[in-house]
């Protein structure tokens, strides 16, 4: 079942383009790993999926065209977790979740509302921080109040760009954890733009190969990741592992000789 | 387990309406004493009565000629004004994200004290009268913020272009007032330092209805945006993806601070502080939820501009200090107080 279709998705910042007709399809409950060096258009990618950016093309969510959409019904649908989050004044846990309910309530938040920041915080594991600093927690588990955030939206797609960047390795595996029990539980898509390509082989179901603003190859991960993939993409010359699940373990070797 | 979370989070918010509620009665007890100092010898009580009576059925004596006609359009200019400037503040760092933004950052301030030397110096307004200065005050408060506007919509009205085009207009006037200043005599010099440092002694009725008109209508709007001003501090992007139109958000906000801080100023003159530090202390106190912030910073803002004003009318009496020193001597200490005591970052 199909839950996002993404069509001739182009995208310039001022005259440089960054996303040249982008095509294809993302599964109803399914994770999507967007993969590329950087700059290669991924985070671009990400927001003009939810209408931050206003690309060319046609971005269509279970028939609705999500760009003829108000931005409050699209808030509605997709939720997001932006890379770095500028978050300046410091605040409760409680208070920065209960912002994903904005589309949803009024002035003052309803009983339901606060039930479902309740529910969240609990589905995350971070319940015992609710009244606790935004700003005084760990890096992973300020990650884990912003996707808490998102999930607050009751989206039916989440966007997550780069959710381990800076993370250790520890808090990485809990937070990628966390996601997939979340679409094995409520049946949301996913859409995260990630770096590191072995945890996008053990977590997405599918793997988009991005390399200058077009999609190089998309597929599953065991399908997509080759020596021939990632030197193309990455420009790095890789070996392969498997672990006990099957899941291919890229190791980079070094840097692919440039080709003429 | 869930129940835990939500009702610490009700305690929480109990607090804040605690604290509005302490600074409620906090403002009522310096009104009172506000309006009972003065050369006139009266109880407070007795104030309280009169004000009372006088809503309904206002008397004739003479305590009642000194409280309404006297003492009580000041004390009202200045929870008015207090108020004004304090949620201005607030709303300008929440949109600007910026804690150093307050109504002078945009710098249609310095535009009000160039309309206000027009008048004062070379005897130029848009109308004359008795009303020439205040009526240039507003006017040039008007014309710097849609020069504001028009230099930011050329960048997408980012907070940093806002910022920029503000002390751009800011450094245009007052390099504009200082040439005026050059060339007038002694005496109008004196007037318009006069003006720039505030005053609440030229308030009467019928500028606290201009004031109380401007004020009724832009509050509300502003209170109905505190949801989307506390979202976007998260961040334009983040802000977008929760729903928040950011862009339409940040203008309207703008157009109304502006028209709240050049109807205020264009009677008080400029009121520094108030509009910078009153929401940082709120902010402190009740955190950044904008629910509480703004009407915090409105009581906090009119606790401390009545405050000062005592201040200011009674340690030199009979002479009174103008209101923009005051305000600062008043407000600096409690502030300062707050941000060593407080555990952690707050902004």
């Amino acid at each position: 079942m199909v839950k996002i279709i993404i069509q001739d998705l182009s995208f310039r910042y001022r005259s440089v383009p960054v996303l040249q007709g982008l095509s294809f399809n993302v599964g109803r409950g399914k994770t999507l790993a967007l993969l590329g060096p950087n700059g290669s258009g991924k985070s671009t990618l990400i927001k003009c999926i939810n209408k931050i950016l206003r690309p060319k093309g046609r971005v269509v969510m279970d028939g609705d065209e999500i760009h003829s959409m108000h931005i409050s019904d699209v808030a509605r649908r997709i939720g997001y977790v932006p890379q770095s989050e500028t978050m300046g004044m410091s605040m409760t846990v409680f208070d920065a979740v209960l912002m994903g309910r904005r589309v949803h309530m009024g002035w003052k938040p309803a009983a339901r509302d606060l039930e479902i920041v309740a529910r969240v915080l609990n589905d995350m594991k971070i319940e015992s921080l609710a009244m606790e600093d935004i700003w005084e927690l760990s890096g992973g588990q300020r990650q884990k109040v912003f996707i808490a955030r998102a999930l607050a939206q009751e989206p039916e797609v989440l966007l997550l760009d780069e959710p381990t960047t800076s993370l250790d390795l520890k808090h990485q595996l809990d937070t990628m954890e966390t996601v997939r029990s979340l679409v094995k539980r409520s049946g949301i898509s996913v859409v995260m733009a990630i770096h590191d390509i072995n945890l996008a082989a053990r977590y997405a179901d599918t793997v988009a190969m991005i390399r200058k603003g077009t999609i190089y190859g998309i597929g599953a991960p065991i399908e997509m990741f080759t020596v021939q993939s990632i030197r193309d993409v990455y420009g790095v010359e890789a070996t392969f592992l498997y672990d006990t699940a099957g899941n291919p373990v890229i190791v980079p070797v070094r840097a692919a000789e440039e080709q003429s | 387990m869930s129940e835990t979370a939500k009702e610490k989070y009700l305690s929480f918010i109990q607090r804040k309406v605690l604290f509005l509620g302490i600074t409620v009665v906090a403002l009522f007890l310096v009104v009172g004493i506000a309006v009972t100092i003065g050369s006139y010898d009266m109880t407070i009580t007795d104030v309280y009565r009169i004000i009372a009576n006088g809503i309904l059925n206002p008397g004739d004596s003479t305590a009642d000629l000194v409280i309404w006609n006297v003492r009580l359009p000041r004390v009202c200019m200045g929870i008015l004004a207090g108020a004004g400037l304090g949620i201005c503040g607030a709303v300008l760092q929440a949109i600007l994200r910026n804690p150093l933004a307050s109504p002078f950052t945009l710098g249609i301030t310095s535009a009000a004290t160039f309309g206000a030397s027009l008048a004062v110096i070379l005897g130029i307004g848009i109308f004359g009268g008795s009303y020439i200065v205040v009526i240039n005050a507003f006017a040039f408060t008007l014309i710097a913020s849609f020069a504001i506007y028009a230099l930011a919509f050329t960048k997408k009205f980012t907070p940093g272009a806002i910022i920029m085009a503000g002390i751009a207009i800011s450094y245009l006037f007052a390099s504009l007032t200082s040439f005026l200043q050059f060339i007038g005599t002694a005496d109008a010099l004196q007037q318009v330092v006069f003006w720039t440092m505030g005053s609440l002694g030229r308030a009467n009725w019928f500028a606290i209805q201009i004031v109380l008109g401007i004020l009724a209508v832009t509050i509300p709007i502003l209170l109905w945006y505190s949801m989307d001003l506390n979202v976007m501090g998260s961040g334009d992007e983040a802000a977008k993806s929760m729903g928040v139109d950011v862009n339409r958000v940040r203008i309207v906000t703008l157009v109304l601070t502006s028209l709240m801080t050049a109807g205020i100023i264009c009677f008080t003159g400029t009121i520094g502080f108030i509009g910078l530090v009153g929401p940082h202390i709120c902010r402190m106190i009740v955190g950044p939820d904008h629910r509480f912030l703004l009407p915090a910073s409105a009581l906090m803002g009119a606790l401390i501009l009545v405050s000062a004003d005592i201040a200011a009318r009674t340690l030199f009496a009979p002479q009174v200090i103008p209101i923009g020193i005051m305000t600062s001597f008043i407000g600096v200490p409690f502030f300062i107080y707050l941000f060593v005591r407080r555990r952690g970052m707050y902004w």
